[in-house]
């Protein structure tokens, strides 16, 4: 179990690390929004997932799992908001 | 005693009933919320009278876990002179937000946020745990704050903030020095913390800090600049209000500090230097607030730099009693400084009130503009004349008495050099006295302005307030022997002990 | 251990960083962007400090309720005609047009006053006695008597009641001194300076009925664990205010009178307590018996909720609400 949580940890990491990493990179706000949702949705999902594994009780996972989507809706509608108001300005 | 806590809760409830009853109702209520907590007020006077002090406990959960109220003689001469202010300007506000019709809908705020200020100073002047008092401060900056924009121009406005950022800075430092005293001791209480005090760095600290802190909110000189534009551009029953309770509160609040908790800090050896610089202080404000005052054209400006100064006289207590613990110089300190309080709470409220009055009739508050007032409008003009000669401490006027007897203690404690300073603040206030004075006496040449009407209530009040000012001089001994129970003398009134 | 420790100095630094940063903003939007993630910094050191209900409380207010506002002042500070792109400089703070603020002799007595501060602050600090811990011992052995299971809910709401409900009087006055600040009677009209959008009011209409539940479930934990009344209305006033910002129906559609009743449900009920009890002949005022008081303290805690969640909400729509011709 320890071993799977702290491989899903590092994974969850490796995305975050490559989020930011296109945060600073990429070349246009566009594609700066697109890593950084993408590759950190993706991180924390690893990340709750490794709480998951080592959490004693099934509410505990349930609660992990509630607060994983709910980042999922807010970011990608942030997301939205955020490319849709760049599209526009032009 | 557990009727004390009512001098809290009936402010409160008539804020909260204000806030929500029809517009019609709401000057009927709030004027029976005034007068029940004024009577309440005098029931705790006379309490104080035939038995001392007394404490109760909240929720019956002894001091260090819970919150206690100590109602001692200094308290109840608070909580009477506001709720006497109180009433009055109660009802003069009454007929002034009827009567303003510039100051719109806007009016129906002033009761709710007056009550609730009411109930904060009155809880203040109960306090006795060092974390209430800065909630209670809060509570009662905010409302301040909320009376002074109630007319909404940009003038007020901006002194409004300003206001806010001093008041609020102001009530940081304290309580940033609460924490520092509650990590040391882990008390709260007034009483228990004055036990456990020892001079550590820490709790020197804490005491500059809340010091200060009380300091910058009661408007010592060079912590004045928030004041004068503020209690001039708030309508005239705020700026009463503003003047001759609010500044008090936090005066009352040092008065706590510096005596029951610090006591054994501010009292002796190096402790006499804090003391001797807040006179120093004091004095400045003394002579740069009534030279400024002198120099203003606008009267409720002169009337608010007037305040900066007569605050100013408050201070002569520290450098008195920290000089020496001897009772006949204690009792004449605080009898100075309590009457002091009184003459210039009544008079301030007069003349801010008469004020509102003239700039109702002349649509201006310009001195110049005051020509023939006198002949025009006796009433207010002698109402201006009395309370006038309260703050010049002429007698019989408890302006006299108050500064008569800060000039015996100031002698009689061998701290001849703060008896010129308190001399010439007369003088300097009788000049601006007569600066007022002189322009309603002008003939006018024909051009005067037209007046319009004042009500009735509008004129009387500030009439009513001078002469209560003027009669108080004749009580000055009752008023002396409700003081021994002042928190310096008494200190085992206070109960505290285990949970 | 050592993780730890260093996860600590990684957060002192990072604090210490962004406030620097921020003092030296030039751009009022910068400076707000880097205040808010002061406040996230903050409420995580307050997780260090093993206060989960503070660093509940500073997030929501310090860096979310905070950040609303002062990015709504930053708006209503822009000139009226469109300018994206063109940075905002700190010469539009100014309040006042006569001082010139800050000039150089500000700046100089500001660093003295810090610096001197620092310095004492410091000294205090370093002089405090390192085992005291308060009256922690005191409240838990009162515990048992106090209705509720939570030591900082039994504090707030029983041993010092008083405190707490004069709190709930300073969000009172708050929000009436800012109706008084926008020159209004109550918040009908007021709306958001943007038409909603359909994306917009859908993810709104979707989140509602979870942050129901987030508060309903915040209020019910402060029994028992961190959470209770503030943080529940905190949440409550994100709501608030998110459905008004998409354009559902919010407090906006309240009548004056019901927007008043749930601006002082907490304050009067609290006052009602004291009411009652100041006038039981056998009590101490604001005491509760002790079979009674659980029940009391959780009908407090609702109207509390709901006003902090109104109060709250109200600020943030009277700063940024606009009044349609």
């Amino acid at each position: 179990m320890e071993i799977l949580s702290g491989t899903l940890c590092l994974l969850g990491a490796f995305f975050f690390m490559a989020g930011t990493v296109g945060l600073i990179r990429f070349p246009d706000s566009l594609s700066r929004i697109h890593a950084l949702t993408k590759a950190d949705n993706l991180g924390l999902g690893f990340i709750v997932l490794a709480l998951v594994v080592t959490s004693q009780s099934l509410t505990v996972a349930f609660k992990l799992i509630l607060i994983w989507l709910l980042a999922l809706v807010a970011s990608s509608s942030i997301c939205f908001f955020l490319a849709r108001k760049l599209i526009h300005r032009g | 005693m557990n009727q004390m806590i009512w001098v809290v809760l009936l402010p409160f409830l008539g804020s909260v009933v204000c806030l929500l009853v029809h517009r019609k109702l709401v000057f009927a209520l709030a004027m029976a919320a005034s007068l029940g907590t004024l009577a309440v007020a005098a029931g705790l006077v006379a309490h104080v009278w035939e038995h001392a002090g007394a404490r109760v406990e909240l929720g019956g959960w002894a001091a260090p876990l819970g919150i206690a109220l100590q109602l001692d003689g200094l308290a109840a001469l608070f909580l009477l002179l506001t709720a006497v202010v109180g009433v009055l300007v109660g009802i003069y506000a009454g007929s002034f937000f009827a009567q303003t019709s510039e100051l719109r809908p806007m009016g129906i705020h002033f009761w709710p946020l007056w009550l609730l200020l009411w109930g904060g100073l009155n809880g203040v002047y109960l306090c006795s745990d060092a974390f209430n008092a800065y909630v209670l401060l809060e509570i009662s900056t905010l409302a301040a704050v909320g009376l002074t924009v109630l007319s909404g121009s940009t003038a007020s406005l901006v002194a409004g903030l300003r206001y806010l950022l001093a008041a609020m800075f102001g009530s940081l430092m304290y309580l940033l020095g609460v924490a520092l005293l509650y990590a040391g001791t882990g008390q709260l209480d007034f009483v228990l913390l004055s036990r456990s005090l020892t001079p550590q760095v820490h709790v020197v600290t804490a005491f500059g800090l809340m010091v200060f802190g009380l300091l910058l909110k009661s408007a010592l000189l060079p912590f004045h600049f928030w004041l004068p534009p503020a209690h001039a551009s708030a309508p005239a029953p705020v700026s009463a209000i503003l003047s001759a309770l609010v500044v008090k509160a936090s005066f009352f609040l040092l008065l706590k500090i510096w005596f029951v908790v610090f006591d054994s800090l501010s009292g002796e050896g190096p402790g006499k230097m804090p003391g001797q610089l807040l006179g120093f202080l004091g004095s400045l404000a003394v002579v740069w607030g009534s030279f400024q005052a002198v120099r203003q054209w606008r009267l409720k400006s002169l009337i608010a730099y007037s305040t900066v100064g007569q605050l100013g006289y408050l201070f002569f207590i520290f450098p008195v009693l920290s000089f020496s613990h001897s009772p006949p110089h204690e009792a004449l300190a605080w009898g100075g400084t309590v009457f002091h309080l009184f003459s210039h709470g009544l008079a301030k409220a007069s003349l801010f009130l008469a004020a509102g009055c003239l700039l109702r009739a002349m649509g201006t508050d310009d001195l110049h503009a005051m020509r023939d007032i006198a002949g025009r409008m006796p009433v207010i003009t002698f109402s201006l004349g009395v309370a006038g000669v309260s703050l010049m401490g002429l007698p019989p006027s408890a302006g006299f008495v108050a500064k008569w007897m800060l000039l015996r203690a100031v002698l009689a404690s061998g701290q001849w050099w703060w008896a010129p300073v308190i001399v010439l603040g007369g003088l300097l206030t009788a000049a601006y006295v007569f600066k007022i004075l002189a322009y309603t006496f002008v003939p006018s040449q024909g051009d005067a302005v037209r007046l319009q009407p004042v009500s009735l209530a509008m004129t009387f009040v500030p009439l009513a307030l001078a002469m209560l000012c003027v009669l108080i001089g004749f009580r000055a001994d009752e008023v002396i022997l409700l003081l021994p129970a002042v928190p310096g003398c008494e200190m085992s009134a206070g109960g505290g002990g285990g949970p | 251990m050592n993780l730890t420790l260093l996860f600590d100095v990684f957060l002192i630094a990072a604090l210490l960083l962004v406030s620097w940063r921020l003092l030296g903003a030039s751009d009022l939007f910068q400076a707000t962007v880097l205040f808010i993630s002061f406040g996230l910094f903050l409420s995580l050191a307050w997780i260090r400090l093993q206060a989960p209900d503070i660093a509940l409380a500073e997030a929501a207010v310090g860096a979310g309720l905070a950040g609303v506002l002062l990015l709504g002042t930053f708006k209503g500070l822009e000139p009226e005609e469109d300018r994206e792109g063109e940075n905002l400089s700190s010469e539009a703070c100014r309040l006042d047009p006569i001082s010139p603020c800050p000039g150089r002799a500000h700046l100089l007595l500001a660093f003295t006053f810090v610096g001197s501060m620092t310095a004492l602050l410091l000294l205090a600090v370093l002089d405090l006695p390192a085992e005291g811990d308060g009256l922690t011992l005191l409240v838990f052995q009162s515990l048992d008597r106090s209705g509720v299971e939570h030591p900082v809910t039994a504090v707030l709401l029983n041993f010092r009641f008083y405190d707490t409900w004069l709190e709930l009087g300073v969000l009172v006055a708050a929000a009436l001194s800012i109706l008084c600040v926008r020159n209004r009677l109550d918040l009908r009209e007021l709306r958001p300076s943007k038409v909603p959008d359909v994306m917009l009011r859908r993810l709104v209409m979707g989140l509602t009925p979870i942050m129901i539940l987030v508060v309903v479930y915040l209020l019910w934990l402060g029994d028992h664990a961190p959470g209770g009344a503030f943080q529940a209305g905190v949440v409550l006033a994100a709501m608030l205010i998110l459905l008004w910002f998409s354009g559902h129906a919010s407090i906006t559609s309240l009548s004056r009178i019901l927007w008043l009743f749930s601006l002082i449900a907490g304050f009067a009920m609290m006052l009602l307590a004291a009411v009652i009890t100041a006038s039981w002949p056998e009590m101490r005022p604001l005491e509760f018996a002790e079979e009674w008081s659980g029940a009391i303290i959780l009908a407090i805690e609702v109207a509390a909720t709901l006003s902090i969640g109104v109060v709250l909400s109200s600020l943030a729509i009277l700063s940024l609400g606009a009044v349609e011709d």
